[in-house]
């Protein structure tokens, strides 16, 4: 035997079930690749917009042998990888068809798997009827033995690592700014940046991503990557409000102050506007508040009326809503990570269980807003921004200082303040300094240590900030505004206030007072109060210096 | 509630468990006509498909409330046979029963050739009454469909749910062509499996050995009548075909599975409504049926199926795959529960017995010494109505 495995938890059999299923929804062959880590099975649809991966840990399994010196048959599915260290690491792969896969794995009537065992011969032993194929044995509670042996189809495994490159173009941006800039982050953000940097150093397949960590400090529009983590919870109840099953697509829009999950389809009409399919669509909002954490980056240079106003993409609906049902297989809570770039870019989501890694990798619809990030590209230098925003659900105001210190640091640099989109609304240019600032008060509710980055109209770059970004603002409502101009007044941040109509002062401290009375119905006050504090003297400061 | 005495008339509030009964003809055809055998004792259903496969359904005359046959003359195997659609009845019962909570009294009634055969259904409010013209009686021809009680190899009794879970696998997983495999050793350990040739290749079903579900399995030399170990019989069977018993195992609590010489396999099914095993299906409705029931004798349903093994082109590979995989993987296969004691019944000599013999795997060394005592008191059970039970 080159490989044998077998799972003997119930617990397990069910995660293994729901993993296979998911698989076999996305293609007729699901591909395994085992390694000595353990097993990795994936698929990718046959338009390869879509691909699901899991990392199967060799703990998940009761047993796990892996002898692939030993193979005689099949060897087309040897190989051997090099990762960055140079160590050579042997792995077995083999595609087998994931329909037949499914229904093994299906749990019986009436009846429970006790054991499942797994095995590829294919040694020197290995007769004739048995090589090349996975010999599955079942045992169930009602004493049946079941065997099945599905033809295997060994060869080369190619790894697909938007993964890996995704979490390194994430490190290199957020993380490196990160040292320079001495910012004080949440550290379980940190935390991430430690597992991720981790797990780029020991996986198999990392070869190709050593060099690019030393990358030019500065940073270019194509660099863009924004990060989010929530509760997996979030994605489900998305996935369950939202009619999935009457959408073809979704489409994620997150802003500094809300994260909004869109499912529609489009209308689709005859040349007579006669309508075969009505469009329809269905969003959820969530406050960025309930994120785990999120990291966008702005590019600080782009014409403000020009920008996107949130950070969004596009996706198919389908493989969000198997991938967030499989997900929901754990039974405690899990966090689902998410990276996507600029629209057109694959998004990728990942959810990690102690001895599983989900991964979902979707083509993201490039129609749009593309062209807006192409446009400016070489001039601006986009600071991206980190944001670390850690707030937990059900004690949100827990540590709020941790996020103030970002939002400093991209006040120092800015002699002039960054023309934020919000700028529109507001001709002059105070305004426009005043907007930045209200970029960073947004996190009122403490949450968010937005930070600003200013922005050269010249076109230098400026270096990485973190700050809040900008575009999202104007969706948000008026209100939004309101709140932060008043606090940057208060801070006497900005002389330019004075020029400011009465009149929109007025309207601003009215609306502002809405906020707050909705606020403080949400929030706990105290909690509020501890967190601008900190936030409005640490701006000033930056600004002026 | 009838004007005259008819030929034969029966009435029953136990369409439920009629229904249950009458839907495991359903895979034999619902378009074509089944033969209804009546006589005094009950009534029959009997259908054949392209002579490869048979069924006869039994339901006793206990099932009725009252049931009346008037045979014209006196003989005691006095019977009347007629023709109808099953698919017909069925219909019509699935009208009737909207209302769960009323009881619906069902009346069948027939008087002879030429008149049809008819059903009423009344329950509180509404009295249906059912007319099915009957023209053809197709004679029964049950030629080559009938076991060889002398000749039989293999014995096997097991629980319904168990064989059903089985065929319920092996349609799943898009089975085309099955083996059955059953080997008795002088250990006591009894294998029976299923081997499912399909698109996954050859893939295989162990049913538990263990006496509470596997209750009887014994292999005899086809010739001698001896009872063998270690010497396994395999049957050959398109699955489509044997697949047509799956609904019937799924109401039956027990199931006798006899194979003789010839390729025959015989399939007796017993679905007694007060066995304690039943499957949660049966369950339910078997307390509706004890509560209403009057009547504690009767049987259950009796079904008796016959299938035609599949002619094997390429006997020698077909079997030896199939062996292999059994031998293979044999030895890792340990029943719960190992009897301690070796049989009481001494081992019998296999000899030269078995003409699928497979050449590779030796397995004749490992067959017993002959027996003196034997089997020969050994009477294969007729193909009548199951008295096995």
């Amino acid at each position: 035997m080159i490989f044998e495995a077998s799972i003997s938890s119930f617990e397990s059999h069910n995660i293994w079930r729901r993993v296979v299923q998911n698989l076999s929804y996305l293609n007729e062959d699901i591909k395994l690749t085992i390694t000595h880590r353990g097993l990795i099975i994936w698929a990718m649809n046959s338009t390869e917009t879509s691909m699901s991966q899991a990392h199967f840990a060799r703990s998940f399994f009761d047993q796990f042998h892996f002898r692939p010196e030993e193979t005689v048959f099949g060897e087309d599915g040897l190989q051997q990888v090099q990762d960055g260290s140079l160590t050579v690491h042997k792995l077995y792969s083999f595609s087998v068809h994931g329909k037949h896969l499914a229904i093994l794995f299906r749990k019986p009537e009436n009846d429970n798997i006790t054991l499942l065992h797994l095995a590829i011969d294919n040694t020197t032993n290995c007769p004739e009827a048995l090589a090349n194929r996975l010999q599955i044995k079942i045992h169930t509670e009602n004493l049946m033995v079941k065997e099945y042996a599905p033809h295997i189809v060994p060869q080369k495994y190619d790894p697909i690592v938007i993964e890996l490159r995704y979490k390194r173009r994430f490190l290199d941006v957020y993380c490196s700014s990160r040292e320079n800039n001495e910012e004080q982050l949440d550290p379980r953000l940190l935390e991430i940046f430690g597992k991720l940097q981790r797990e780029l150093e020991t996986s198999y397949f990392n070869s190709d991503f050593s060099s690019t960590s030393k990358r030019a400090r500065t940073l270019r529009p194509e660099d863009e990557i924004n990060y989010l983590c929530c509760n997996r919870q979030l994605l489900k109840n998305f996935i369950d409000s939202c009619s999935t099953s009457n959408t073809e697509e979704a489409k994620l829009e997150v802003s500094i102050a809300k994260l909004s999950l869109t499912a529609f389809t489009k209308g689709v009409y005859t040349k007579n506007n006669d309508v075969l399919r009505n469009a329809m669509r269905a969003t959820n909002v969530v406050a960025t508040n309930d994120l785990e954490h999120y990291c966008l980056f702005t590019n600080s240079q782009d014409e403000p009326t020009k920008r996107p106003l949130a950070k969004g993409v596009t996706f198919g609906m389908k493989g969000l809503k198997n991938f967030v049902n499989t997900a929901t297989m754990w039974k405690d809570e899990k966090d689902v990570n998410i990276w996507f770039c600029r629209p057109g870019e694959p998004i990728l989501m990942e959810v990690e269980g102690t001895d599983l890694r989900l991964e979902l990798v979707q083509v993201t619809d490039s129609c749009g807003t593309a062209s807006v990030t192409d446009g400016k590209i070489d001039i601006a230098r986009s600071s991206p921004l980190k944001d670390a925003a850690s707030v937990k659900l059900a004690s949100p105001r827990k540590s709020p200082l941790k996020y103030k210190g970002p939002s400093r640091l991209g006040l120092t640099n800015n002699g002039t303040p960054s023309p934020v989109k919000p700028k529109s609304l507001f001709s002059t240019t105070e305004d426009d300094s005043m907007q930045e600032k209200v970029a960073w008060k947004n996190p009122i509710r403490g949450k968010r240590p937005t930070t600003e980055n200013p922005i050269y109209d010249t076109g230098f770059n400026v270096d990485v900030r973190s700050d809040t970004y900008s575009k999202a603002q104007r969706t948000r409502t008026t209100v939004a505004w309101g709140n932060s101009s008043l606090e940057l007044l208060d801070n006497n941040n900005q002389p330019n206030l004075d020029q400011r109509d009465l009149l929109k002062q007025e309207k601003k401290r009215f609306l502002r007072d809405l906020k707050r009375q909705e606020e403080s119905r949400k929030h706990d006050q105290s909690s509020l109060e501890d967190q601008f504090g900190p936030t409005q003297k640490d701006k000033p400061k930056g600004l002026f210096d | 509630m009838l004007d005259q005495s008819p030929l034969f008339s029966a009435s029953t509030v136990h369409l439920e468990h009629i229904t249950t009964a009458l839907n495991c003809l359903r895979p034999f055809g619902t378009k074509d006509d089944v033969l209804i055998i009546i006589d005094k004792d009950g009534l029959s259903f009997a259908r054949e498909n392209n002579r490869v496969i048979s069924i006869q359904l039994y339901l006793s005359k206990e099932l009725f409330i009252c049931y009346r046959y008037n045979a014209q003359d006196d003989n005691p195997d006095a019977h009347t046979k007629v023709c109808l659609k099953i698919n017909h009845i069925l219909d019509s019962v699935s009208v009737v029963s909207r209302d769960k909570d009323d009881i619906v009294e069902c009346t069948l009634s027939y008087d002879g050739e030429g008149s049809p055969f008819v059903l009423i259904f009344e329950d509180s409010v509404i009295t249906e009454k059912v007319e099915y013209s009957t023209y053809l009686v197709k004679e029964w021809d049950a030629t080559g469909l009938e076991l060889d009680t002398n000749a039989v190899t293999s014995e096997c009794i097991m629980k319904g749910d168990v064989l059903y879970g089985a065929l319920q696998d092996l349609k799943e997983i898009g089975c085309k062509e099955c083996y059955t495999y059953a080997k008795s050793s002088k250990s006591g350990k009894r294998v029976f499996a299923l081997i499912s040739r399909s698109q996954l290749g050859l893939s295989k079903i162990m049913l538990p050995g263990e006496r509470s579900i596997l209750e009887k399995l014994e292999v005899y030399d086809a010739t001698s009548h001896e009872q063998v170990y270690d010497v396994p019989v395999l049957g050959y069977f398109d699955f489509s075909t044997l697949d047509k018993i799956r609904p019937s195992a799924k109401t039956a609590s027990k199931v006798m599975l006899r194979k003789d010489a010839h390729g025959l396999l015989s399939i007796n099914m017993l679905s007694q409504t007060d066995d304690v095993i039943l499957t949660d299906a049966r369950r339910s409705r078997s307390t509706n049926w004890e509560r209403a029931s009057s009547s504690n004798d009767y049987p259950g349903i009796v079904i008796d199926i016959s299938i035609v093994e599949k002619v094997r082109i390429d006997e020698a590979d077909d079997d030896s795959e199939a062996r292999f995989l059994m031998e293979s993987s044999e030895d890792s296969v340990k029943p719960a529960y190992y009897p301690t004691s070796v049989p009481s019944r001494p081992p019998v000599l296999t000899a030269t017995s078995h003409t699928e013999e497979s050449l590779l795997f030796g397995r004749q060394q490992r067959s017993t010494e002959p027996d003196a005592g034997g089997d020969e008191d050994y009477i294969p059970a007729t193909n009548d109505i199951p008295l096995f039970f």
